[in-house]
């Protein structure tokens, strides 16, 4: 994972609500994007599985098998990349989830409890 | 009418289904738009996060490159599937216009239909041959621009496609 600094996004400008967002249901000590981050790659990620799942539901008859071949592996690679970026924002969520405890509890008491 | 025995049901000169072409076209068109509406919800990282924004930024560029590359896929897929309806109208009224002239299309041949057709008659046969000809000239075209129609789409979901490690390789 790199750690370079974020310098905004590089695609797909407009973001639906203004960066530092205070989410009202943090815990004490959380930091305020902590909890909106995280929710948003949830959201992202429930995205990615439902978009796999809907072209999966799709069965087309192409009518020639070298056709039919093609586009099912088209759906198939497609799918295979959506799942694996799923597992990617999976796992930044985790991982920001996981930073976002230890911010809440630098003491590392929760962790021992 | 004929007095032989029914000939076998004869294959069809084009298959395919330009229905559910259209639906995974738009399927795809729908998915494009979820992933990107997802992805413009997410915030870059601020605070404590910052050192995760190098991965945030990754993904984002790896969901772009998804989008663009799925709405590419539809576009390829609803081109062909009008392309596959438009033959199999075409092949369609081919086959209607065979029959009452004697001619039976099976697969991609245009052929005499089996049985006694009438009274023997040159004349009517050289007549028959030239209609079959001309309908076998009509079928070709029609299969050869469905054939070119498939090779295409092939072609773009094939070429569209890269590699999404290499991306990733040549991002860092």
């Amino acid at each position: 994972m790199t750690t370079s600094p974020p310098a905004g996004r590089p695609h797909l400008a407009g973001a639906a609500s203004a960066p530092g967002t205070l989410d009202r249901s943090l815990e004490p000590g959380q930091h305020p994007t902590h909890r909106s981050a995280i929710t948003q790659l949830r959201d992202l990620e429930m995205a990615l599985e439902q978009a796999g799942e809907e072209l999966f539901a799709v069965v087309p008859f192409a009518g020639d098998d070298l056709t039919g071949a093609v586009i099912n592996g088209y759906v198939d690679r497609t799918v295979a990349d959506l799942r694996n970026l799923q597992s990617r924002v999976a796992q930044l969520r985790q991982v920001l989830h996981l930073a976002a405890r230890s911010s809440a509890d630098p003491s590392g008491q929760e962790d021992r409890r | 009418m004929t007095w032989s025995p029914q000939p076998e049901r004869a294959a069809p000169p084009v298959l395919g289904d330009p229905a559910s072409i259209a639906a995974l076209s738009a399927s795809m068109h729908r998915v494009a738009r979820l992933i990107a509406g997802a992805v413009e919800a997410v915030e870059p990282l601020t605070g404590p996060q910052r050192r995760q924004g190098g991965e945030l930024r990754e993904i984002t560029r790896e969901a772009a490159r998804l989008v663009a590359e799925v709405e590419r896929g539809a576009e390829a897929l609803s081109e062909h599937g009008a392309d596959l309806a438009d033959s199999l109208g075409l092949a369609h009224r081919i086959v209607d216009r065979a029959a009452p002239l004697g001619l039976r299309v099976d697969g991609t041949v245009v052929q005499p239909a089996a049985g006694v057709l009438g009274v023997a008659d040159a004349g009517a046969e050289e007549t028959r041959e030239q209609h079959r000809r001309r309908l076998q000239r009509v079928l070709d075209t029609v299969l050869i621009e469905l054939d070119a129609s498939r090779r295409a789409v092939q072609r773009r979901l094939e070429s569209g496609r890269t590699d999404p490690r290499a991306s990733r390789r040549t991002s860092r």
